[in-house]
């Protein structure tokens, strides 16, 4: 019994010895998280971050978008905040659109005035009846962004009303380490080769699984051969070392030298090329996918006009040439005219040198074709 | 009021706050679960309007759940034997050897990784079991691998993971079992005779059935429905039914299907306890417990 006593005192000593070190951590935090963002794990619980001067202003906007991702950088909320005479919010939404979802339905709607999100996930949005149409006419740099996403189907509803606004841009394209592979790489084809068996890194994601393996056989990305891809993915799971689902998993692996080639995002390229990893990007010939993060108004939106407004801004040539040109985490601008006037070596960071390839092809699908190709992907990676 | 009716009462209301958590934390959601798994709508924002069970149809025809039900299952059931061969000896030792007035110590070293992040923990083994990481360079070193080996991304690495996040909390179970059994009965086993793997038998094993028993619940359930380590660590082969479950919630938002396979999930793992529990009291008795 005695025994017993001794233990239970342990265990709460422990509890509130935890307690206390985790209080104290927040204390310790919270002068920094005024003027920065919110822990993720807060963040993901859908809790927001109040500005300095929170209240203050006539005006108000609530942005929900992922921690570090541009739009709370000093030259978006900040100048945007003094710009327009308004308090910004900041509600992060985790790091799946499941977890936005579910932040945006357990309270954020009529709470959140603008979202961004990826085009695959718009259609299910607009499915959801979660969106309201944006006044177009108010965002004035509209007609300068990049035609194949403006004028792309994956951000208007069946009768062309425009629901979101391509932002930032980039790839799902082909990346090695220059110190291990000799040759160059211009080629899916060369990834498949079983050259690389036990080095790849393959991306754990339906959509980009499937259209991977389809630029690699030349099918048509949109409606390929089903059997082709099952027996190419069949082939890629037996040569890759791992999928990777996040860029930390794929630096990760990078960095061990666990992996050397594989599928992967221009940011996690950039961000390894900034550490002085020896990582080259590629677009193969066969093409590569392309993605536009957009901006969407949602359904109840408090604040409908400072919702366009925040469009209006983040896509004026101001902001692009900003988001494109910040030393500490470029991202590539939709802004045709932003784009024009970038130096090679801005081009160069962001891995658009000399040009931006005309075979990307755009992240974009039905909700039947969605559900196929969930359960198809998840019968690759169940056979064993 | 007589005393009986007044004690009764007294009863009944003692125990209504906690059977209504219960009720509201733990039962109405697994039945939401149920009726979910038979709705045909996405649950977001629309009103249930109809039912239907092809969700149910998918888990039975498509091969994809019984497959990867199957993989969790072993490897829950390896995680949790090697759980319990670590744990045994190690309560054992804390209960029964070390000096009494060391123990509470020692506990406190078994609890510290419950202080840590679950994902911090499963990273810092992974930085361990990559080619140039301290576990294989030690193997390396013993000639035991070849420079450069590495076992991550492999469904070793994925149970070495799960077997560091979960020994400790056997060890706990079986300690709280191990510590009550009489150390004079043992002495008198040996007394009359009985070995070491005769006393183990019929004294130890059946006294710390309960204890083995919520190590066993507490380690296989989690372990069979855990998918970040298998999906950070498991490699290409690495997809457990956890996975899939959260595929559904994170990525498609298909909740009806995503309530389906939790139900046909739990309902597995569910009976697989019934039957671990019933066998465990058979071999009780065979062995001469209660």
């Amino acid at each position: 019994m005695k025994q017993h006593m001794r233990l239970l005192a342990l265990l709460l000593a422990l509890v509130m010895l935890t307690a206390c070190l985790s209080a104290c951590g927040k204390k310790a935090e919270a002068p920094a998280a005024a003027g920065a963002a919110a822990e993720p794990a807060e963040a993901a619980s859908g809790d927001t971050q109040e500005p300095a001067k929170a209240g203050s202003r006539p005006n108000k906007l609530v942005i929900m978008n992922s921690k570090q991702y541009v739009s709370d950088f000093p030259f978006a909320a900040g100048e945007f905040g003094e710009k327009y005479n308004c308090d910004v919010e900041h509600v992060y939404g985790g790091g799946s659109m499941g977890e936005y979802l579910m932040s945006i339905l357990s309270g954020g709607l009529g709470k959140v005035d603008v979202v961004n999100i990826n085009p695959i996930y718009v259609q299910q949005f607009l499915n959801e009846g979660l969106l309201q149409e944006i006044d177009i006419s108010r965002v004035k740099s509209y007609e300068d962004i990049m035609p194949m996403f403006r004028d792309h189907k994956a951000f208007r509803d069946a009768d062309g009303n425009i629901y979101a606004v391509p932002w930032v841009w980039g790839s799902t394209s082909l990346a090695y380490n220059s110190e291990v592979i000799d040759e160059e790489i211009t080629s899916w084809k060369q990834m498949w080769s079983g050259d690389y068996a036990g080095q790849i890194a393959y991306f754990d994601d339906y959509f980009s699984a499937i259209v991977t393996a389809a630029l690699y056989l030349g099918e048509d990305p949109s409606n390929p051969d089903m059997a082709k891809v099952e027996a190419a993915l069949l082939d890629m799971q037996e040569q890759a070392k791992t999928y990777w689902s996040s860029y930390d998993d794929w630096m990760k692996a990078f960095k061990s030298r666990e992996i050397t080639i594989g599928n992967v995002w221009t940011g996690a390229v950039t961000n390894l090329q900034q550490q002085g990893e020896p990582i080259v990007y590629v677009y193969p010939e066969e093409g590569a996918i392309g993605w536009a993060d957009s901006w969407v108004i949602l359904k109840d939106a408090p604040n409908y006009d400072m919702a366009v407004e925040w469009i209006n801004y983040a896509t004026s040539e101001y902001f692009q040439n900003c988001m494109a040109t910040y030393s500490e985490q470029r991202n590539t601008p939709t802004n045709t005219k932003v784009l024009d006037a970038l130096s090679d070596a801005d081009k160069q960071a962001l891995l658009i040198f000399p040009a931006i390839p005309d075979n990307l092809f755009l992240q974009y699908q039905t909700a039947e074709q969605e559900t196929e190709w969930v359960a198809f992907w998840d019968r690759i990676k169940a056979t064993q | 009021m007589d005393i009986k009716k007044r004690e009764s009462l007294r009863s009944w209301l003692l125990i209504t706050p906690s059977s209504l958590l219960l009720a509201s934390l733990g039962i109405i959601p697994l039945l939401m679960l149920a009726v979910f798994s038979l709705c045909d709508t996405t649950l977001t924002l629309d009103a249930i309007t109809s039912f239907t069970t092809a969700h149910w149809r998918n888990i039975l025809f498509e091969p994809t759940f019984g497959a990867l039900m199957l993989k969790s299952l072993r490897i829950a059931a390896i995680v949790t034997l090697a759980c319990i061969v670590i744990a045994y000896p190690t309560a054992w030792g804390i209960a029964k050897v070390v000096n009494p007035k060391r123990r509470s110590s020692l506990l406190m070293l078994t609890i510290i990784p419950f202080f840590t992040s679950q994902l911090l923990l499963m990273y810092t083994i992974m930085v361990m079991l990559t080619g140039n990481g301290i576990i294989m360079s030690g193997l390396t070193f013993l000639g035991l691998a070849q420079p450069g080996d590495s076992i991550l991304y492999s469904a070793k690495a994925v149970i070495i993971i799960l077997i560091y996040e979960d020994f400790s909390m056997m060890i706990l179970c079986l300690y709280s079992s191990l510590e009550k059994i009489d150390t004079s009965v043992i002495e008198a086993s040996h007394t009359l005779g009985a070995g070491k793997m005769r006393t183990f038998l019929y004294i130890i094993l059946p006294q710390s059935m309960p204890g083995l028993l919520s190590g066993i619940f507490l380690v296989f359930i989690p372990v069979a429905g855990s998918f970040a380590e298998s999906t950070r660590a498991g490699g290409t082969s690495g997809m457990m039914i956890g996975a899939l479950i959260n595929s559904q919630y994170t990525n498609v938002f298909n909740m009806g299907y995503g309530a389906a396979l939790s139900c046909a999930f739990l309902t597995i793992v569910l009976v697989l306890m019934w039957l671990i529990s019933l066998t465990s009291r058979y071999v009780n008795k065979a062995l001469g417990g209660e």
